[in-house]
């Protein structure tokens, strides 16, 4: 990336049936100023096999970099795998990264409110995995 | 030492009969004869020598920090008596007597930690404590002697947790370890002083490829503290430790370790918990000194509600990597598990957070946390961050957080607008973002650690 270049990569995965998905994803800042957003939603579901990787290196001259991966999953059923591996390497003082990942059920809390309020369970679940996988959504709230 | 047991056999401690120097190096003989020397049962050996055979089978680990400065056979050849008798404190290094000083660290305690004199002086106070442990039917013994006492608990556990086929260095220590304690806590006992390894008479846990085994029965609790914050200067170029802890239903453990080896050394240790029904174990795990080292305590949560928790704290200097984390792996349901980790690089430093989580089918409504902050002070330092999540369980919940942030200029600027010296604004803001972990040490090493911090960021003002 040049100068003050920025990147932003959004995703989502669904992985069902007998899926294997292998998903990296490697950034390299090399110039000052530059600005990378990683955003990925996705669900795996059946006996699908996820595997998420994202790389963010910040190397010497990025200097005032700003990298940040922002990987959510849901495992909707009991044979499906997913392993997050978000890798930070930072070789440069005048940075900010961070990521957070993040990977489990859908909140029973949630699902709860929606029934009290007469959607059925499944039609529940099916709404609030539709607003997971929503980035549009999700991007605007990241800036 | 007129109460030592009769079993206490340091023979190869009395200056007429010489303990073996191992001409042999990295060979099969120095293991029989290491064995021998030991007055060890036959398993043992036999262990000692199914290790040997996986050592030579195992490659070195390529994924994490560069070990390609270690010369196996120049590490053998050090298999001597760990504290160098014939050692003068003259010859002691001027930079670390001068730590020393700075930490305020007893007379008698210097010679020992500089390897000048073996034995600690702390005779009345391991006297006191030691009857008081005897009565409540504790045991806490050098690994030596506990394994020729207490044979039972070793051929039960010894090697089980970390079988010598786990990685290259625990195959290492499986077949030429020497020296590490023994501690078991018997069923609803709670020892309230934390354990520590020099109160034993004989302080040899900082050998150089020691081995501990912990075990709590149910409804039992210790806190057990390896090493000490002080600099330890060890002529030995590397150190693979292996630890084993038992926490058995309702029980509680605690290890703490802050590790300030000497900078020519290369630490790589392997420790690892099994924690049955609702025990819960407690690593705290700084790493402050060693040229590089390798070391993820890990939680096997194997029983119901069974809960882990790891702090890890590293500081890396001058030609420094710290390559540390933890591990946590989830067997049963319900159980939970929090990583938390404090970097600081400085001065070329590099430090580097590697862990893992992982949820295996079954494990039930499991839940983890790890958070990793990492702090870079200098524009020639480094910081790593590598995670892995991996589960296979729909009910549970793993959440990972990270951030890497610099030494920030306005907070600098507002503790210099106070009348601080850049330095001292420098520590304290260091020392203020380790302050979660180090509140959890005891007192005395927390003051410790608070100066040896303090010291090493004098160094880092550039």
């Amino acid at each position: 990336m040049a100068a003050k270049a920025g990147v932003e990569l959004s995703g989502t995965f669904i992985a069902k049936k007998n899926d294997s998905l292998p998903i990296s994803i490697s950034i390299h800042h090399e110039a000052p100023e530059t600005k990378s957003r990683i955003f990925v939603r996705g669900i795996a579901q059946d006996r699908s096999v996820v595997s998420f990787r994202a790389n963010a290196r910040l190397k010497k001259g990025a200097r005032k970099a700003d990298a940040a991966i922002n990987a959510k999953a849901l495992l909707l059923s009991q044979n499906a795998r997913c392993e997050l591996q978000p890798d930070l390497e930072i070789d440069e003082q005048e940075v900010r990264a961070t990521h957070t990942t993040f990977v489990g059920p859908l909140d029973e809390e949630e699902i709860f409110y929606l029934q009290s309020r007469g959607v059925s369970e499944e039609k529940a679940k099916e709404l609030l995995i539709k607003g997971f996988l929503n980035i549009a959504q999700h991007v605007k709230q990241v800036k | 030492m007129s109460f030592t047991p009769p079993t206490y056999q340091y023979g190869f401690w009395v200056k007429d009969r010489p303990y073996f120097r191992s001409p042999h190096g990295l060979t099969k003989k120095a293991v029989e004869e290491l064995s021998f020397q030991k007055n060890e049962p036959e398993w043992m050996l036999k262990k000692r020598l199914e290790a040997f055979d996986i050592f030579f089978k195992k490659d070195m680990p390529e994924w994490g920090a560069d070990l390609s400065g270690i010369r196996f056979q120049d590490i053998i050849s050090y298999l001597k008596p760990t504290a160098e008798q014939s050692k003068r404190w003259e010859d002691v290094p001027e930079g670390i007597k001068y730590t020393f000083d700075r930490l305020g660290i007893p007379e008698a305690e210097r010679k020992f930690l500089a390897g000048v004199s073996a034995q600690f002086d702390s005779e009345v106070v391991y006297h006191k404590i030691k009857k008081k442990l005897e009565q409540q039917g504790v045991i806490f013994c050098d690994t030596d002697s506990a394994i020729r006492n207490y044979p039972e608990f070793f051929q039960e556990y010894f090697g089980k947790l970390i079988p010598a086929a786990d990685n290259k260095f625990a195959a290492l220590n499986t077949a030429f370890w020497s020296g590490g304690s023994f501690v078991y806590i018997p069923q609803g006992i709670h020892v309230d002083i934390p354990l520590q390894a020099y109160f034993r008479i004989n302080a040899r846990n900082m050998g150089q490829f020691e081995r501990t085994l912990i075990i709590a029965e149910p409804g039992s609790s210790v806190h057990y503290i390896e090493g000490c914050t002080a600099p330890v200067y060890s002529q030995d170029a590397l150190h693979a430790a292996v630890v084993e802890i038992v926490v058995k239903k309702n029980a509680r453990v605690q290890y703490t370790t802050i590790q300030n080896w000497s900078n020519d050394v290369y630490n790589l240790v392997t420790k690892r918990a099994f924690v049955e029904e609702e025990g819960e174990m407690l690593w705290i795990d700084g790493n402050l000194g060693s040229k590089v080292t390798m070391k993820y305590p890990s939680v096997f949560l194997k029983g119901q509600k069974a809960r882990g928790e790891i702090l890890s704290l590293a500081v890396a200097g001058r030609a420094q990597h710290q390559d540390a984390g933890g591990k946590a792996i989830h067997i049963a349901p319900e159980t939970s598990s929090l990583i938390t980790s404090k970097s600081v690089s400085h001065t070329g430093g590099r430090t580097s957070y590697r862990g893992l989580v992982r949820v295996t089918p079954n494990a039930k409504r499991a839940r983890s946390h790890v958070q990793c902050d990492a702090l870079i002070l200098d524009k020639d330092s480094r910081s790593d961050t590598y995670p892995t999540t991996q589960t296979n369980e729909a009910s549970a919940r793993l959440s990972h957080e990270a951030t890497v942030t610099k030494l920030s200029d306005e907070q600098l600027f507002y503790l210099k607008a106070r009348g601080l010296k850049e330095a001292d604004a420098r520590s304290m803001i260091v020392n203020g973002f380790l302050e979660p972990v180090v509140k959890t040490l005891p007192l005395e090493y927390a003051i410790e650690l608070n100066r040896l911090i303090e010291l090493q960021m004098e160094g880092a003002v550039g």
